[in-house]
């Protein structure tokens, strides 16, 4: 699940696989703003169905919390 | 590349992004403001001046502070008066339909979002309708071929202003491509099918054997749809063209008696039944229409057919065949919609078979006239001048679309051609032309400047279909006629040879004009006005 998670990161931000680490912090991303943020918040809902509440959002800083909505 | 530009009053920002990674879009400043980005000039958006402008409007959100339908009403009025003073002549737009994205307007009438929707719409077709440069973009056909469920995101909503989910902007993102190059106007012009196994399901010469099926019931029904949007397609102007390895005779028979047809052997105006290979069949048709091979799409369920097509006439489209065959209705329509599809279409498209029919008809006749000018004469040739400012659709179809009579095959945008209209010292001459077998509309474009000592032709262009009549002759005759009444002495003429236009490369010399100089791949020919001319023509001027 993790794998899937920054494939799908990568994948809208556009950059080359390998370049997202479970350590990655977003504001060392240039690619990643906030649009690319709302993007992946929906992506990950959509397609994995791991659901982040809007209020939550913009709170995620680095790629490791959004592991914390996996659902068991 | 045109430069373009997608504008709303919702974020639109990940469609910009995914558009600029193959065109040159606006990216903007933020969203909601489309009417001040287009009618202040000193906007970032009127600096980057884009060609092309597509406006899509979230119904919803344009009307978050309606309360009923009679003020959703009034909103849209006023959107629409704002957009009549925000549209220039001189740039393309695309306006979405309406599709209402939230239900809640729904609540305790069902009927609401309906009559929002259709008030949009209303208003959308009249402002289409009175301006040649402003079009439809088909917004809730993408909707409904997703799905609301799946074109809308509420979660993007809420957390960033974006209605489309990602699958939706992929789709919108698609069509804005696909109709910057129908704006292009390079359509194809011949469809040409096979029979057996294309048109109906069987082979007619093992009939006998195994029944043939085209009607209403499993695959019969199934190509007898096919042939339906086949029909429509020639309705808009689409040719249709035969080519089947069978007996003549029994396809005419076949097609004639069998209730299952839609379409009948006159809606295909060429058609080459015999045992001669396709690719000998398709050249013949395209001489035979004059049209280049390169506007051409061949269908045959035959993979050895469309091999051999692909190989000997590579120009030629050739699409694979559908692989299961409920899905030949779409794929006849996909061909439709990216082979021939324009949008818009004049009064000549709709002729087209006609035109092209009569023209067979017309070589018969020169095969029983004794020599050229009996036949010439009693073809009763008429032609009149139109006014090119009134006719801007076809004469840009003609600019865009001739090849092969075009004596400097230089194309020109709807904007350009406007322009030169205005221009004084310019002058377009448009001629529309028939004959005892039919009316073939507008057929010829003159270009002359008038801004030197001497009057310069500089594009002479000709559709194909009237080639061989002489016509030439005397339009130049009365290019010459004019600037002689002008007070000129002499005429010059441009000829630029490309790959196609061939057939044109010794018109000049043979009207008596003399090469006087080449400079940048243009011959430039000139004639003396005073000089006595004989050239051959029949034909009946009809004044207006």
């Amino acid at each position: 699940m993790r794998e899937k998670i920054i494939a799908i990161i990568e994948k809208i931000l556009k950059i080359s696989s390998g370049t997202i680490t479970v350590d990655t912090r977003i504001e060392n991303v240039e690619e990643w703003d906030s649009l690319a943020q709302v993007m992946i918040i929906a992506e990950l809902d959509e397609q994995l169905g791991i659901y982040i509440p809007i209020d939550e959002a913009m709170e995620i800083e680095k790629v490791s919390d959004f592991f914390a909505y996996i659902e068991d | 590349m045109p430069k373009i530009a997608l504008l709303s009053n919702v974020n639109i920002m990940p469609h910009i992004k995914q558009l600029n990674e193959t065109q040159n879009c606006y990216m903007g400043e933020g969203y909601g403001n489309i009417f001040e980005e287009m009618l202040n000039s000193e906007s970032s958006f009127n600096q980057f001046d884009p060609d092309v402008v597509f406006i899509f409007v979230d119904l919803s959100e344009l009307l978050e502070n309606a309360e009923n339908v009679k003020q959703s009403v009034i909103l849209i009025e006023e959107w629409f008066s704002l957009l009549k003073k925000a549209i220039l002549k001189e740039k393309t737009y695309f306006i979405f339909d309406a599709d209402m994205r939230e239900s809640y307007f729904n609540i305790g009438n069902e009927d609401v979002n309906n009559q929002i929707e259709n008030k949009w719409n209303d208003a959308l077709n009249r402002i289409i309708d009175e301006n040649e440069n402003v079009y439809k973009f088909h917004y809730k056909k993408i909707i409904g071929n997703l799905g609301k469920k799946n074109a809308y995101s509420d979660k993007l909503w809420y957390l960033g202003k974006i209605v489309h989910s990602q699958k939706m902007q992929e789709q919108i993102c698609e069509e804005i491509n696909h109709l910057l190059v129908l704006l292009e106007g390079k359509q194809k012009k011949l469809l040409v099918l096979d029979l057996d196994n294309t048109l109906w399901g069987g082979v007619i010469g093992e009939s006998e054997i195994t029944e043939i099926r085209l009607g209403k019931e499993k695959d019969g029904l199934i190509y007898r749809n096919v042939q339906k949007i086949v029909k429509r397609m020639k309705e808009t102007g689409v040719l249709l063209g035969i080519a089947s390895k069978n007996n003549e005779e029994d396809v005419f028979v076949f097609m004639e008696n069998h209730s299952g047809m839609v379409l009948n052997i006159d809606d295909f105006v060429v058609s080459k039944i015999n045992w001669e290979t396709k690719a000998q069949n398709i050249l013949e048709m395209a001489k035979d229409l004059n049209i280049g091979t390169d506007s051409i799409v061949f269908v045959d369920d035959n993979p050895v057919e469309r091999e051999m097509i692909r190989s000997f006439l590579p120009e030629v489209i050739v699409p694979e065949f559908p692989k299961r065959i409920e899905n030949y209705p779409d794929f006849m329509q996909d061909i439709f919609e990216t082979y021939f599809k324009r949008l818009s279409y004049t009064k000549e498209d709709f002729q087209k078979t006609d035109q092209y029919f009569a023209n067979i008809e017309r070589s018969k006749l020169e095969k029983a006239s004794a020599n050229f000018s009996e036949y010439l004469k009693a073809l009763n040739i008429q032609i009149k001048q139109v006014e090119a400012s009134k006719n801007i659709e076809r004469l840009h179809q003609l600019v865009q679309k001739t090849n092969q009579f075009n004596l400097t095959t230089k194309r020109y945008s709807k904007n350009e051609l406007m322009e030169l209209l205005s221009e004084k010292d310019y002058k377009i001459y448009l001629f529309q032309e028939q004959d005892k077998f039919g009316d073939n509309g507008i057929i010829a474009a003159l270009f002359l400047n008038l801004k030197g000592q001497v009057p310069v032709i500089e594009n002479f262009i000709m559709s194909c279909r009237v080639i061989g009549k002489n016509i030439e002759n005397y339009i130049i005759e009365k290019i010459e006629k004019e600037c002689s009444d002008f007070g000129y002495d002499c005429v010059r003429a441009h000829y630029m040879p490309t790959n196609k236009n061939k057939p044109v490369a010794e018109l000049y010399k043979n009207l008596n004009y003399c090469l006087i100089k080449e400079q940048d791949k243009i011959m430039v020919y000139e004639i003396s006005l005073h000089d006595e001319k004989t050239r051959e023509f029949y034909l009946e001027e009809v004044l207006n």
